[in-house]
């Protein structure tokens, strides 16, 4: 490292001559990686399994991680958007249920449910020993309070997204639209039960029901509209959880200090703190080097190609796992009409077909003619994931029981094919530019477009352009959009044919309605195929979905179907890659997540 | 400077043709400027420094076999061999040929910006700074409003708002946004020419517009403007690297001396693969200091009065 010393050194002053001389310089916009989380889960809570170390935990001490990224600074479980608050509100708050590593629920704050016998009716037992940060103790009014606020009519308005939590509950459409103030929804039996009434027999009702509650003692007086401005929402000292760890002060946009709370209901944090700080991504590794920081977990982990300089880093232990979501190339197969775009509607039945990706041959030539291994890379100085990451050829998490790994046709690098496939579609160079024409012999160029913030998925678009252009197809590949701008110009916009995008998944239940169905937001392709609708609601209409063997079975024709009609082609599953300092004890990660347990963490004293 | 200029004129009036021996004599301004500049070790150096960087660049075919935007994923952040004289970069693409074609655009991008806000510039200039009043006004609150406007900023929005960034439009949107400095100096040397007596003479003898402009006033106003054109490229190229090293430049995978640079944000190619960096870091380096002595030179060389530094 010494001899590399006057390297860094030259290359500060470069680079800091380089900024100075073009007056006062731009910091890079630190990249945003995860902006596109679905939705967050409250999946931290405890564990009473513990693994205890020979000398066992102590108590005492700080650590502290890093973000690229600072949190918008909306600390409300109802209302929080990015996976950067959702880091923060997973040391300050529970939800009811926690997930094992096969994600099946098990008990948190609720200690018991149990189904009505026509499945529409879930009732919860909650623990009498959970206090809210300020001393009041968690009631079963804190749940339906919570969903109150989500059924809310201002709830939208304000900015919320959560309604489908409460969307499917009896009398949501009539408390929403303000003819009642009933919500017959959500019933507190007594101080510790509390029954979900659903309108449909719910097979999703654990999901549904699991929200991170809210405390009614802080909000009950405040409009739902005013509640993400309200000081409990925002502010260091008065975000009000049920969790380990509160926010005790903060910095905005450079530092979040989290300190114990000594009534935690599974007992006092080992830890005394823990300061995350927003760090750009480039600096983290060299402050995990020399020990101001300790951690780096969620959202993003390290990069893949600096695995072999954090191995090397005798004090740092690598946690490897894999991701549970999935970077995505997207076919436009369909624009939102003017009319329904004014209205803010998607309405399948009114999707305009886009003719240059409408064959799906020429989707599944693209598909073959992608090297989607050589992205990943066989191992270390390999691909751009250096062989950290895997192929998948559906679009449900693997981790879940729904994802099938057979059945789905697999696309391998096969150029030939690809040209076979496009030759056959009638996509046929006739005026010899070396670029394939469309069937009618004109000009076939299709638009790609990406977002910046992960660099490897910048990095993947020229790559994937170039072995477009080899089989002949031309792509006009524009500049990368701010994530910010992107999901608006890739819904209004009518020139795009292909996209890169990335996807964190939730963990409460393979649906993918929420990303893939017909009508979803999120459905950038206007991906409308009226069979895969079918099976996809199939998966989740009781009483059949009631048994995992016929969803399972459901699902894995969904995904047979996704990958014959491409709505898009899946090229890979970037490893998490956590770090974190020897120091640092009782570590559990989640399938999705390295908050897990946090009140477990505990730190070696430093003499050991 | 001006009363200098005087025998210029004075020549260019003056028909005769086998005056030879005397001019030998009394050199043209153009002649003794040039004379100047070559004495100066450190621009006639950098004349000859930057030539080689143009020949190179422009030979870039002949040089290398590789194409500078072909990627490996196979062949990724290697170290330099008798294939990749520098090795690759982290999409495996030639360093070398990056390196030689990325200074093509890099001093296209500087050469043909600084072309354009001269043009903008001297015209502008010319009809401020010779018509006066409402127009001069007019054209001058213009460009102060321009001049507020922080520069990377602009062109940050800008580039942003664009869909697709190409050499084109990065060089209209640079040369839209500088021209006002340019624009000032052109109309602050033509004020104190307006008032010259050939100036005067000239008009007197029913010279039209353009012809005082052209004949006149730009030739006495070359100093100034030439100098700040060839500073004003070097500053293009480095607001091309460092617009390209954040992000938003010329974009991948086009090869320019700036985003080659932006490989070096990482600390692991910092520390471990100095042969991607340093070598596009010391192209600007010497490409810009180049520039900068022969502005520096012709400066001198232009107005000797500000030479004499002992």
């Amino acid at each position: 490292m010494k001899k590399n010393k006057w390297l860094l050194l030259l290359a500060f002053v470069l680079i800091i001559s380089l900024l100075a001389a073009c007056g006062g310089g731009d910091e890079e916009e630190a990249p945003e990686e995860d902006d596109e989380t679905e939705e967050g889960t409250g999946d931290d809570g405890g564990d009473d399994g513990e693994e205890t170390q020979p000398e066992g935990p102590v108590y005492g001490g700080t650590i502290t991680g890093a973000m690229h990224t600072a949190p918008d600074g909306q600390f409300n479980p109802i209302f929080y958007e990015t996976t950067y608050d959702s880091n923060i509100l997973s040391f300050t708050h529970n939800s009811l249920l926690r997930q094992n590593d096969n994600l099946e629920y098990e008990p948190n704050i609720a200690t018991e449910w149990e189904f009505s016998e026509d499945n529409r009716s879930v009732t919860f037992k909650l623990r009498d020993d959970v206090y809210w940060h300020d001393g009041e103790q968690f009631t079963a009014d804190d749940v339906v309070f919570t969903y109150r606020s989500i059924a809310h009519p201002d709830y939208v308005g304000a900015g919320g997204q959560r309604s489908s939590y409460a969307a499917q509950l009896v009398g949501f459409e009539e408390y929403r639209a303000g003819e009642t103030d009933e919500f017959p929804g959500v019933v507190a039996e007594d101080d510790f039960t509390v029954t979900f009434h659903y309108k449909e027999p719910n097979v999703t009702a654990l999901m549904h029901s699991n929200f991170t509650p809210i405390p009614e003692h802080i909000f009950a007086d405040v409009p739902v509209a005013e509640m993400p401005e309200h000081p409990a929402s925002q502010q260091a000292g008065e975000v009000i959880g049920t969790g380990p760890f509160q926010l005790a002060s903060m910095i905005e946009g450079q530092e979040y200090r989290l300190e114990k709370f000594e009534d935690y209901w599974q007992g006092e944090p080992y830890l005394d703190a823990i300061v995350w700080r927003i760090v750009n991504q480039d600096i983290m590794l060299s402050l995990l080097e020399t020990g101001e920081i300790d951690f780096i977990g969620d959202p993003s982990g390290f990069q893949p190609a600096d695995y072999a300089m954090v191995e090397d880093m005798d004090h740092i232990t690598i946690i490897e796992q894999r991701d549970f979501g999935y970077q995505l190339l997207g076919f436009i197969h369909n624009y939102v009409p003017e009319e329904d775009l004014e209205e803010g509607v998607f309405v399948p039945e009114n999707y305009i077909e886009n003719p240059r990706i409408s064959n799906p041959q020429v989707r599944q030539a693209i598909a073959h003619a992608i090297d989607r291994e050589a992205l990943i890379g066989d191992g270390p100085g390999d691909g751009l994931l250096h062989g950290r990451g895997e192929l998948m050829n559906a679009p449900i998490a693997p981790q879940f029981w729904a994802y099938d790994d057979v059945n789905p046709k697999e696309y391998d690098y096969n150029v030939d094919l690809a040209n076979e496939l496009l030759d056959d579609a009638g996509y046929i160079d006739v005026n010899d530019d070396g670029f394939r024409e469309d069937p009618d012999g004109n000009e076939w160029v299709l638009t790609m477009v990406y977002p910046s913030g992960n660099e490897i998925r910048e990095r993947s678009a020229p790559i994937i352009v170039e072995d477009l252009e080899a089989v002949g197809i031309k792509v006009d590949l524009l500049s990368p959009f701010d994530m910010s701008a992107y999901t608006g110009a890739l819904t209004e916009t009518k020139e795009f044919d292909l996209y890169l995008l990335g996807w964190s998944l939730g963990t409460g239940d393979p649906d993918p309605s929420g990303l893939w169905s017909a009508d979803a937001g999120f459905n950038f392709g206007r991906w409308y195929n009226p069979e895969a609708e079918e099976l996809r609601i199939a998966a989740v209409t009781p009483p059949d979905a009631f048994d995992q063997a016929y969803r399972t079975e459901v699902y894995s024709d969904w995904q047979v179907m996704f990958q014959e009609d491409l709505p898009a082609l899946i090229l890979y599953a970037q490893n998490m890659l956590f770090a974190h300092s020897n120091q640092m004890q009782g570590i559990n990660p989640s399938v999705a997540s390295f908050n897990r347990d946090n009140h477990l963490w505990w730190l070696l004293p430093e003499d050991n | 400077m001006e009363t200098k200029e005087l025998p210029k004129e004075m020549k260019m009036d003056n028909p005769q043709g086998d005056d030879n021996k005397k001019i030998k004599k009394g050199k043209t301004p153009f002649q003794l400027a040039m004379g100047r500049f070559m004495k100066n070790k450190a621009a006639v150096i950098s004349v000859v420094v930057l030539l080689l960087i143009i020949v190179a660049v422009i030979a870039a075919p002949l040089i290398t076999s590789h194409d500078p935007t072909e990627s490996n994923l196979r062949n990724i952040e290697k170290g330099p061999s008798s294939e990749h004289y520098l090795g690759t970069d982290s999409s495996g693409r030639d360093t070398f040929a990056r390196m030689l074609y990325g200074g093509r655009v890099s001093l296209i991008v500087g050469f043909s910006a600084m072309i354009f806000t001269l043009v903008i510039g001297v015209i502008l200039g010319s009809i401020a700074g010779y018509y006066g009043g409402r127009v001069d006004s007019i054209i001058m609150r213009f460009a102060d409003m321009m001049l507020i406007l922080p520069f990377l900023v602009l062109v940050l929005v800008v580039v942003s708002i664009l869909p697709k960034v190409t050499i084109g439009i990065f060089v209209a949107v640079i040369a839209l946004t500088s021209w006002p400095g340019l624009t000032r100096i052109v109309r602050g040397s033509y004020l104190s020419l307006r008032e010259q007596e050939f100036v005067l003479g000239a008009k007197a003898i029913g010279a039209r517009d353009f012809r005082i402009i052209f004949k006149h006033f730009i030739p006495n106003a070359i100093g100034p403007i030439v100098v700040n054109a060839t500073l004003m490229m070097a500053s293009y190229i480095i607001a091309e690297s460092a617009l390209s090293f954040i992000g938003f430049g010329i974009p991948q995978p086009t090869p320019t001396w700036g985003n080659m640079l932006s490989e070096a944000q990482s600390i692991r190619i910092l520390q471990n693969n100095p042969e991607a960096w340093i070598p596009p870091g010391l192209a600007i380096l010497v490409t810009v200091l180049c520039i900068n002595f022969i502005g520096d030179g012709l400066r001198d060389a232009f107005d000797p009065k500000s030479s004499k530094r002992s």
